[in-house]
Parts: structure tokens; sequence; C-alpha cells
């Protein structure tokens, strides 16, 4: 009896409730051939490095799973197949692999997680120009005028080893390489993303505001909004719509606002005897207390105002057991932007910004303002039920180098493109399961 | 070792006690009907149903059975595609054993699980932040006395000791490298103490029964909480003690039934009944782990009232065989949007069905299907305790039962 019982209720429970899905479709968009160019975050850097699989969850791919739903077409990037990923150190002018957290314990025994950063692994380094064209034409380090740089697809300092991966020609018989928009154009696409500037500002920041040469100067202005007119003029010249996004502040990056910049906390002891060897002006007590930095050319020191930054590449070691931010071993004023250079960031940013909404209005362009995105992450909010915020390592937004998203980043990134893709072209294609991607992942 | 003790208050959601929660797996001849029954008297299930009706019982008897529930979950986020829940079977009995006594009185104890739900998802789907698996049970224990007042009343009532487990498991947004994503069990059990009370009234044709169940709340205290995968950079921080415990109440409403029987010839009876279940909880409800902001939120406060309708059908086919029948609309008290992966409640259609065969003079074995139909029901607004998108539901029940009577 009881196993008839049994089989009936089986034979019963084989049918089960489903719900419809939604008819999605394009609107007045033409997704067939998808282009995305930009930079960094374009082209799917995470862990500060391309990786299979940062790559295929770059917001333009996931962009493109969601114009698949519609009339989209393949989207073809240039994923690396290096095991340590593929970077580039500009400031050391050095190939690397990704970064990487260990967990270590500091002099105090309190554990931290110290991050480190892989091997360029050049054996297995290939060249695949030869496989494009490519949709997905982001170029980490590119600035909005190396997007038509005809020495930008050339090896060695002349180029950028980002493109010179993926170059169609990276001249090797002219001299003159491939350009970014070039290439792209091949692709002959009808929607695109445009999401440049980043790199425009990045590198003067990434220099603490001290730029050893003209590569790490911010960007001027008027140069900016010329690049802006010649990339976008390329971009709709075949008719196509799209979207053009605005560009974060440096101070919205955990690699710049991760270490408070009173971090240094003293018993009263400590802040005494710290007091008894400082030079006039500088001042401790128990409690939290203001870094000290070496002023630029070294010799005199300060401590920090409220409105400056340290930046992840300082020791974190040192920071936490090694006397480092106080009189006795001064942060170096490359590792910090002081507030007149974050004024110098910002207000570019700021100038960037209206040359990239006042493009997208005038050409009836989509505009995504990821400066406001970004900003809005400095306040924790719910997915799902999961917390995220631009907070270092537990936010779950970034990844390990502070600068890049995580895979669950580039989704809560592509679902405001398409947030702003629905309401401009009338589409209504569904946003991504942020939760579904690669987070944050602890060693 | 210095025992770390962190309180988490995990108030259950009262509107999770929706018409759903009532497992109506209380006898089989009485799920058969529909759950209509307050104003019938059919067996001994009555001691829950409506005490007064006791009485009208023909001889003392012991009663016994079990039934299979199989929830079957379907949500749809705005990401698209259908995510099933995962298996969540339950099997609640129950026993009742009923003593009549000068036919005056019945004397009788039950034992029973009236009140429960078990919501299951799969560990990757895409609320496991907020909930991967979700389970009430109870266990009831009833002493009853019933009393004939005169020919045509009579009245009965019991004290309710009820035993209520709660357990919950859910993932947490963070994960080692190569290894499944942390996660957080809780479980912990509590007593308390009710009322059930009800009159019965028959005058030839047609019965008359009036049913009341006080409010319950069972508080749980000190019930276990086990974090699970946590990467070194988290254990070494104390932000998810080891020790920790939570503290909840589970809420179940007042329930006021109401029913009236009729029997329409020989063989056919029928009985119409009314539920209204209220709630009286109008605080915000908390829901906080002290240094844990993964697992806190708060959920909007929730009051008033639900009501149930039920028709049900007795027809003796012959000596040995009657065939039962019952359709039934339970409203949820959660209206507007809100709607909980733990227990994604709805207005449901219920459909049952059910026989009694009496194999020996004083045997009879009974068996019931039923179906319930919950009405497609969207998620518009995002809380921390919830998930934009739709739900549908269906449950599926089986039960069989035997009664003796002596």
């Amino acid at each position: 009896m009881f196993r008839i019982f049994i089989i009936v209720s089986m034979v019963l429970s084989g049918c089960k409730p489903e719900l419809d899905a939604p008819n999605y479709t394009a609107g007045d968009a033409d997704f067939s051939v998808f282009l995305s160019i930009g930079g960094g975050t374009t082209a799917g850097m995470t862990d500060n490095a391309l990786l299979p699989s940062g790559q295929l969850n770059s917001f333009p791919a996931l962009l493109a799973a969601r114009f698949q739903l519609v009339n989209g077409g393949a989207f073809v990037q240039p994923v690396t197949s290096l095991v340590n990923g593929f970077s580039y150190d500009f400031l050391a002018s050095k190939g690397t692999g990704k970064t990487y957290f260990t967990n270590k314990s500091d002099c105090k025994g309190v554990l931290f997680l110290k991050s480190d950063t892989l091997p360029f692994d050049s054996a297995s380094f290939r060249w695949l120009g030869s496989q494009g064209p490519f949709n997905n034409m982001g170029v980490p380090g590119a600035r909005s005028f190396n997007l038509y740089s005809q020495t930008f697809g050339k090896k060695g300092l002349s180029g950028n080893p980002f493109f010179f991966r993926m170059a169609s020609d990276t001249g090797g018989t002219t001299g003159l390489s491939s350009t970014v928009l070039g290439d792209a154009a091949r692709i002959e696409h009808t929607f695109f993303t445009m999401w440049v500037g980043m790199e425009d500002v990045l590198f003067y920041a990434l220099s603490g505001g001290e730029p050893s040469s003209a590569f790490f100067e911010i960007t001027p202005v008027l140069q900016f909004n010329a690049a802006v007119d010649t990339v976008i003029n390329a971009l709709v010249a075949n008719g196509a719509s799209g979207v053009v996004a605005s560009i974060p502040d440096i101070e919205d990056l955990p690699f710049f606002n991760a270490i408070p910049y009173n971090g240094l906390s003293l018993t009263q002891t400590e802040a005494d005897s710290l007091n008894q060897i400082s030079p006039p002006g500088i001042g401790f007590e128990a409690g939290q207390n203001a870094y000290v930095v070496a002023n630029p050319g070294g010799g005199s020191i300060r401590q920090l105002g409220k409105d400056e930054l340290i930046m992840l590449n300082v020791s974190m070691d040192s920071l936490r057991c090694g006397k480092l931010g106080t009189p006795q071993r001064p942060i170096l004023s490359t590792q910090v932007i002081d507030s007149s250079e974050l004024a110098l960031l910002r207000n570019a940013v700021a100038s960037y910004n209206n040359k990239l909404r006042n493009t997208a209005t005038a050409r009836n362009l989509a505009f995504a303002d990821m400066h406001a995105l970004y900003k809005s992450w400095s306040t924790t909010f719910d997915y799902n039920g999961a917390a995220y915020s631009n907070a270092y390592i537990t936010g779950g937004i970034f990844s390990s180098d502070g600068l890049h998203p995580t895979g669950r980043g580039y989704a809560i990134i592509a679902n405001e493109f398409i947030r702003v893709i629905n309401a401009v072209y009338k589409s209504n294609l569904p946003p991504c399961d942020v939760n579904s991607y690669a987070g944050f992942q602890f060693p | 070792m210095r025992r770390i003790l962190t309180v988490v208050l995990l108030m259950l959601p009262a509107w999770l006690y929706a018409g759903g929660f009532q497992l109506g797996t209380q006898g089989q001849q009485v799920m058969g009907m529909g759950g209509s029954v307050t104003g019938f008297a059919l067996d001994a299930s009555s001691a829950f149903y409506n005490p007064g009706a006791l009485i009208s019982l023909k001889s003392s008897s012991l009663d016994a059975g079990v039934s299979l529930l199989m929830p079957e979950i379907v949500f749809s986020g705005p990401y698209g595609g259908n995510e099933n829940s995962g298996s969540s079977l339950a099997l609640p009995a129950y026993i009742y054993g009923m003593y009549k006594f000068r036919e005056r009185w019945v004397f009788g104890l039950s034992v029973n699980s009236p009140f429960g739900f078990h919501t299951r998802w799969e560990d990757d789907w895409s609320g496991r932040y907020i909930v991967q698996n979700s389970r009430l049970s109870t266990l009831c224990v009833q002493p009853t006395a019933a009393f004939r007042v005169n020919d045509w009343l009579s009245i009965g009532g019991g004290a309710v000791l009820t035993r209520g487990t709660y357990e919950q498991q859910r993932a947490l947004n963070i994960r080692q490298g190569g290894s499944p994503e942390a996660g957080v069990q809780l479980k912990g059990s509590g007593s308390a103490l009710g009322l059930n009370a009800g009159v019965f009234a028959e005058w030839g044709k047609t019965s008359l029964g009036l049913s009341y169940r006080s409010a319950l709340e069972v508080p749980i205290e000190d019930g276990d909480v086990v974090f699970n995968s946590l990467p070194a950079f988290y254990t070494s921080t104390g932000a998810f003690p080891s020790g920790s415990v939570f503290t909840t109440a589970i809420r179940l409403p007042s329930v006021i039934s109401f029913g009236l029987g009729r029997s329409v010839d020989e063989n056919l009876k029928l009985n119409l009944d009314v539920n209204l279940h209220s709630w009286s909880q109008s605080d915000p409800i908390q829901y906080s782990v002290e240094n844990v902001p993964y697992l806190s939120s708060e959920m909007p406060a929730i009051e008033g009232s639900s009501l149930a309708v039920r028709l049900g059908g007795q027809y003796r086919y012959s000596a040995k065989l009657a065939l039962l029948a019952g359709l039934a609309f339970e409203q949820t008290p959660v209206q507007g949007g809100d709607v909980s992966p733990m227990f994604p409640d709805a207005d449901r259609f219920v459909f049952s069905g059910g026989a009694t065969y009496k194999v020996k003079e004083r045997i009879v074995f009974s068996a019931a299907l039923r179906f319930e139909n919950m009405r497609e029901r969207r998620e518009v607004e995002e809380f921390t305790d919830r998930l934009i998108g739709t739900y549908k539901s269906y449950t599926y029940v089986a039960g069989i039962g035997i009664n003796y009577s002596f």
C-alpha cells in the first residue's frame, strides 16, 4: 500500500510549474555586429591582466550575449592563452602576469592579504592579429588619441603591447602599424560602445602626479576633445548607433581609496615617542593619525591631509609593521596623490565627461553614466541578498588590482549599459544575473 | 575557553504563516474533502479542526496516518530562465486516540504536525544568498475533552503544546578560490502552549460548527549558527564568530472557523467552511546578526487577516466504500508585492479527492490526494530578503491513514 502511494505521488509530481520567457525585442537598434572600443575595462582586465576568465566575462561579451537573444551576432575577442595572464607594467616597462593574493600574518600576528604578481610568460606569448577582425577592440593602456595612432600596434616602446598582440598589421613592412580604429572598421559594426578616457588620466595618477615622461601626463582637454570627435566620427560613419560612456573619478577606485589618509593607529606611548623625533608641524596623538609623506624631491616631510590619496602600491607589510608613514619612514610622494594633483585629475575627468555626454547628445546616442555608477559604489548596495561596494577585497566589485572589476563588477557595469540601451533604443533586453559571475576569490 | 555568544535576531516573517503553512494533513478524510470539516462530525481529526464535533463520534477510536508533501516552485528572475525548487519532501504524520465515555464525554489525545513548510532551492540558484533551504516543522500534542451539553449542542477544547523547529541554510557571498561558496546554517527549536476550542450543533440534516485556535508564538532561543567554508581572511578576523547563536520566534496566527454541514440524502454529505486567520504582528521584523552585516535585513510589518473558503463532500458509494472530494480557495495574507523565496506564498486553489474503505468491521483505510495551484506572483521591490522575479507553485500531497474503532 505504501509503495503504491509513493508511486502515485511520484507520477503526480512529474508535472512542474513553468513560467514563460518574456519576448525580448531589439527595439530600434540593430545589434547584428557589435563593436566595443575602449581601454582596459572594455578589454576585460581582471586582476590587472588579460585572462580567458576575465575576457570572456568582459562587459562587451556580456552585452553581446544579451544582444544574441534578439538580433545579435557572433562576438570575437582576442582571448589570451597565457596561463599567468597577460599584462604590462607601464611604470617599469615590462611584461607581467596577473596579480594575486596570499594570506600573510603581519608582525602582530594579524592576517592580511598580500598582493603579488605572476611573471610574464614570454615563451607562450602569441600574436593574434591574424584571428581578427575582433568585436572587442578594448586595449588596456589606450588613450583617446592612441586609437588612431599608426605606431600603436608596433612592438617595443613606440607601441602598446596589448594592441601589438591583436593588431592586424604590426608595422613590420611599412614601419607603420594598423590603428585601433582601422582594425575596428574591418568588422563593419552596426552597434557600438565607446568607453574611452580612463587611461588619459590613469597614468598620471599611477605616477603619483609626478610624470617621468609625456606618457604619464594627463591628456590636455582640447586634445581629448579632438580625439573623441575623431573616434566618434569613425564609429558612426556607417550609420551605426551605440552608447558613449563617461569615466569614473580616480578616487572611486579602490587602488586610490583603500588606504585611509589617517590609517596610522597609535597608542599614547607610541605617539609620544614619535612626537619627540618629529619636526615642527607634525604631531601625533593616541588613536588614528595622518600618515607622513615625503614632499616631492625628498628632504622635507609633512602629514597627509584629508583630501589626499595613498596608492595600493605601498608596502602593506611596512605600513602595518615597518614604520612606513611615520617620520622615520615617510611614504614616497610618488605613491601619494596630493590635493592639487587630485584637483587636476578631477577637473580633467569632469571636462572629459562633459565632452562625452555632449557628444552622445549631439549624435543621438545613448549615454552610460559610468562616473555616477562608480560613485554610487561608495555606498553598499544589495543584489539578490549579496552586498556589494567599492571596498577593497570585501566589496566584491573590484578584483585584486583595485582598478579593474571582477566578473560580477563587469555584470553590474553591463546592466547599466543594458538599462540605458533599453531606455534609448526601446529594446527590452534582460539584465545579467550579477551573482552568477565570478566574484572576488579569497586565497 | 570563553564561549563567544553572538545573538542572531532572526524573526521569521509572520506572513510566512499564510494559508499554506497549514499543512492540512491532520486526517486523510478531511484532506479528501478539501479541509472542509468544521461543521461536520467526520472522525477523530476533529480534535484538531473542531473539538466540539468529537462528541458525534459513534465510538472510541484510534487513528493514524502519514502524508507526503511535495512542493514544486519555479522562479524566474528578470534575467530570464526558469529555476525550479529542489526536492523538498515532508512527511507529516498524525495519531489520535479518542475514548468515548458514557455518551456525554470524549477524552482524547492527539499528536500531529499541523504547521510547517519546506522550501529547498538548488544550492547554486540565483537567490542562494537569501535562502537555499528553509524548513519549519511543528509537533503538537493536544489533550482534548468534549462534552455533550444537550441533544443538539456539544462543546470541546484542548490545550495545545507545540514544539517548533526552524532550520535555514543559505550561501554567503564569500568564496575561497577552489572551494565552494561560504554558507551559514541556522537551526533551533522552542515550545509554546496554546488553546483549541469548538462548538458543534446538529439539527436533523443540518450541522453547524464554530472553532477557535489561539495564536501561538514559539520562541526559539540559543539556536545553532554554523558557518561553512569561510576563507582564513574571515575566520581570522572574527567577522563570523563560531559559537554564535540565533534567537527567533515562530508566529502562528489565530484561526476562527465556521462550518455548515448538510446531509443531502442518505449517502451524500456536504460541508462549507470559512476560516479566518488573524495576525496581530505590526512591528517591523528585525533580521540581523550582530557584527555580520551579510545576515542583516528588515522586513515590513504585516497585519490583518486572510480568508479561506472550503467546500467538501462525502459520498457513500457502498457499505464499504466512501468517496471524498473537496475544493478550496485560500487567500494569502501577503497582499501587494511582498513575496519571499523562503516561502513564496500566494492565493491558491485546492483540489482534493479521496476514499475510505472499510476492510473489516472495525478497520477503515483512508487515502487522499490534494493538488494546490498557487497563483503566479511577482515581486517587484528589492529587499535584502527578497528577489525580484516571478514565482509559481504547485503542491502535491498524498496521504494514507487507518482508523480502528472500538
